[in-house]
C-alpha cells in the first residue's frame, strides 16, 4: 500500500503555512469542493465562484511547490557549503595551527603600518608615471649638460621650426624672433660666455 | 485653459475605452471542448495518461476528468464528424486501458480511474438521448445530449473496463487488508481484564481497548484498530475521487465480506481460537466494524450482512452448549453456518479453564441430529476469493456542462471552451 497521509484531511487547515506540504493543499481542495457542493445553487453565480475558488488554490498549489522546491534547494547547498567548510578546516588544522581560513588567502594586521594597502592596478600607474617623469629628467639632464659644455649656446642662430604655424607666413618670422629671444635668455643664464 | 481643454478630452477617450472593454453581456458557452485533430494524442496524454490523480481542479469537482472528456466527445459529435469521434473514443479507452495496467498495484490511481470511467460512462446515458436516462435531466441538459452518434457499443467497452479496474483495484485492497485480519479481528487481545491466561502467541500490547495502530515495520501485531484504519484510508480515497456513494459500498462489502470469512476460515483450523473469550473478542471487533461504517454513513452497503456468520461463530463459542435449549437455540441462530462447521466448532471448543468442561460428544450428536435436514455444503471452508457481481446501475449527474470551466493546472491550453 503507498503511504498516504494518515490524518484527517481537516488537520490540513490547522497547519503552519509555511510547513505546508502540495498534500495539504489538495486536502484543503477536497474539504472545500465538498462543502461547495452542498450549497450549490446550480446558478452562473455559484459556478464561476467556484471556478475562481479552483483558480486561487491551483495559486496557492503552485507556490508551497516552488516554496518547499526552493527550501529544498538551499538546504542541500548549505549542507554542501558546510560540508566544504567542515573539509577545509580538517585539512587547515592537520597543517598550520594557526590557519583557520581558507586556500589561497592572506591575513593581515590591520594595525601594522608596514601592511600592504595598494593595489596592483594603483602600483603599475604610479610606476607607470615615474618611469615617464624619469625620463624626461634624464632628457632634461642632458639637456643641461650640452648647455653647460657649451654646444647648445654656439648654435644660437639655429631656428626651431614650428610646424604648427609652417602655412602662415606672417607669424613665421615673429615666432622665430621668440624663439630666438628664448634661446638668449637660457643662454644668458647657463652660459659663461658672452654673447 | 488649453491644458483643461486637452485634460478633458483625454478623460472622455478613457471613459469610451474602458465602456467598450466591459462587455454587457456574459458569454454563453455551450458546454463542449474544441481540439484540433492532431492533437488528440495530446489531449489523451494530458488528461488521462500524465493525470495525477490527485490535483486541486479533480479533488473539488467529482468526476471532472470524466466531464471534460466527454465534453470533447460531444464537440466531437457537433461536428459531425465520425471519424474525430471515433478516434477519441478509441483513444480515451486504449488510454485508460494503458493507465491501470501500467499503475496496477497503485490504489490511488485504480481508484481515481474506477470513479472517473463510472462518471463517463453515466455520461454517455445521460446524454444520449435515450428517455430511460434521460428522467432527472433539466430542460439544458437534455439540449445537450448527443446529436448525430450513436455509441452504446462504446457504453458496453467501458461498461467491460469498468469492471476490470472494479476487480483490479479490489485485489490490491485485499492484498493490503489479508495479512491484518487474522491477528487484528481473532489474535489480538483488546479487551480489558478478560483474559487470566496468557494470549495466543502474542504478548500482550497494552489494556486499552483503542491501540494506537500505525506502523508495523517493526515486530508489532496487527489490531483491529489497524483494520479500521485500513478501511478509513481507502474510503477516504474513493470519496476524494468522487466515486459514486453506491459503488463505495460495493467495494467495502467485498472487504467485509474477506474479514469475515477468512476469519470463519482460521477459526475452523484452529482450536486455540475456539474459546469463549475468543468469542467475546470477535463480537466486540464486529461492533467496532458496525461502528465504523454508521459513522461513514455506509449502512446502505449491506457491508453487515456478510459479517453474518462471522458473528454466528462468535456467538457460538460464548453460549451454553450442555442443555436440549441450547442445542435448539444453536439451530435457531446459527442459520448462515452448514452442520459440517458447527460440527466442528463444537468439537473443537476449548474451555479456558478447569471448571469449564468440554462439549459432550452427546451434544454434539444431539445438535446433528437436529441440523439433518438442513441443506449444507459438505466443505467445510467458505470461499474467501468470491466476489460479489459489481454493477454500474446508472447515476444521473447535476452538473451543468456549460457551466464547467478548465482548471489553469490541467495545461490544457491548446482546447477551446465552447
Amino acid at each position: 500500500m503507498e503511504g498516504r497521509h494518515e490524518s484527517s484531511p481537516m488537520q490540513a487547515f490547522d497547519k503552519d503555512v509555511l510547513e505546508m506540504t502540495v498534500e495539504d493543499v489538495y486536502d484543503i481542495s477536497y474539504v472545500i469542493g465538498r462543502d461547495l457542493l452542498k450549497v450549490n445553487t446550480g446558478s452562473r453565480e455559484f459556478s464561476d465562484l467556484q471556478f475562481k475558488i479552483v483558480r486561487v488554490l491551483e495559486m496557492f498549489e503552485t507556490m508551497v511547490n516552488k516554496y518547499n522546491l526552493s527550501l529544498e534547494q538551499l538546504r542541500m547547498e548549505l549542507d554542501n557549503m558546510k560540508r566544504e567548510m567542515e573539509r577545509v578546516v580538517a585539512e587547515g588544522s592537520s597543517g598550520n595551527v594557526n590557519n583557520a581560513v581558507g586556500p589561497n588567502k592572506l591575513v593581515v594586521d590591520l594595525k601594522d603600518p608596514n601592511r600592504p594597502r595598494f593595489t596592483m592596478q594603483e602600483l603599475k600607474e604610479v610606476l607607470q608615471e615615474r618611469n615617464k617623469l624619469k625620463a624626461q629628467l634624464l632628457v632634461a639632464q642632458e639637456e643641461l649638460q650640452l648647455y653647460k659644455s657649451g654646444v647648445l649656446g654656439s648654435e644660437q642662430k639655429m631656428v626651431e621650426v614650428n610646424l604648427e604655424t609652417l602655412p602662415q607666413s606672417e607669424p613665421a618670422p615673429s615666432t622665430i624672433i621668440e624663439e630666438h629671444k628664448e634661446k638668449s635668455t637660457i643662454q644668458k643664464l647657463f652660459s659663461f660666455r658672452q654673447k | 485653459m488649453k491644458d483643461r481643454l486637452i485634460k478633458r478630452l483625454q478623460d472622455q477617450i478613457k471613459a469610451i475605452h474602458t465602456h467598450k472593454a466591459a462587455p454587457a453581456v456574459p458569454k454563453e458557452y455551450l458546454g463542449m471542448l474544441e481540439y484540433k485533430k492532431e492533437n488528440e494524442s495530446r489531449l489523451i496524454r494530458t488528461l488521462i495518461l500524465e493525470l495525477k490523480p490527485r490535483g486541486v481542479g479533480v479533488l473539488m469537482i467529482p468526476g471532472l476528468a470524466a466531464h471534460l472528456l466527454f465534453m470533447c466527445v460531444r464537440h466531437a459529435d457537433y461536428l459531425n464528424d465520425g471519424n474525430k469521434l471515433k478516434s477519441l473514443m478509441n483513444g480515451i479507452i486504449s488510454a485508460i486501458k494503458e493507465v491501470i495496467t501500467n499503475q496496477q498495484e497503485s490504489f490511488e490511481v485504480l481508484s481515481f480511474w474506477l470513479s472517473n470511467t463510472y462518471h463517463f460512462l453515466n455520461c454517455l446515458k445521460q446524454y444520449s438521448g435515450d428517455e430511460e436516462f434521460m428522467k432527472h435531466n433539466t430542460l439544458r441538459q437534455n439540449k445537450n445530449c448527443l446529436r448525430n452518434f450513436d455509441l452504446s457499443e462504446h457504453r458496453q467497452i467501458l461498461s467491460d473496463l469498468a469492471i476490470n479496474i472494479y476487480h483490479q483495484f479490489i485485489s490490491v485492497m485485499e492484498d493490503a487488508l489479508f495479512p491484518m485480519i487474522i491477528p487484528g479481528m481473532l489474535e489480538h487481545e483488546s479487551l480489558q481484564g478478560i483474559s487470566s491466561m496468557k494470549p495466543t502467541g502474542f504478548r500482550k500490547r497494552s489494556n486499552s481497548v483503542y491501540e494506537d495502530g500505525g506502523d508495523h515495520s517493526g515486530s508489532e501485531p496487527f489490531s483491529v484498530t489497524d483494520i479500521l484504519q485500513q478501511l478509513d484510508a481507502s474510503h477516504t480515497s474513493m470519496a476524494q475521487h468522487g466515486m459514486e456513494p453506491q459503488l463505495q459500498g460495493q467495494v467495502i462489502r467485498q472487504l467485509f465480506f474477506l474479514i469475515g470469512a477468512t476469519s470463519v476460515n482460521s477459526i475452523l483450523l484452529r482450536k486455540d481460537l475456539c474459546s469463549c473469550r475468543k468469542g467475546m473478542q470477535i463480537r466486540c471487533n464486529i461492533s467496532y466494524l458496525e461502528e465504523w461504517l454508521r459513522e461513514k454513513d455506509l449502512q446502505s452497503s449491506c457491508a453487515m450482512e456478510t459479517l453474518g456468520p462471522l458473528s454466528q461463530v462468535a456467538w457460538l463459542l460464548q453460549v451454553n452448549k450442555t442443555t436440549d435449549e441450547d442445542a435448539a437455540e444453536i439451530k435457531q441462530r446459527c442459520s448462515e453456518l452448514s452442520p459440517v462447521q458447527i460440527v466442528k466448532i463444537l468439537n473443537s471448543y476449548t474451555p479456558i479453564d478447569d471448571f469449564e468442561k468440554r462439549v459432550t460428544p452427546s451434544f454434539v450428536r444431539k445438535v446433528q441430529a437436529l441440523l439433518q435436514e438442513r441443506e449444507g455444503s459438505s466443505q467445510l471452508m467458505m470461499d474467501s476469493q468470491y466476489r460479489f457481481q459489481v454493477t454500474f446501475p446508472f447515476c444521473s449527474s447535476p452538473q451543468a456542462l456549460e457551466l464547467l470551466q478548465v482548471p489553469s493546472n490541467l495545461r490544457l491550453g491548446f482546447v477551446t471552451r465552447i
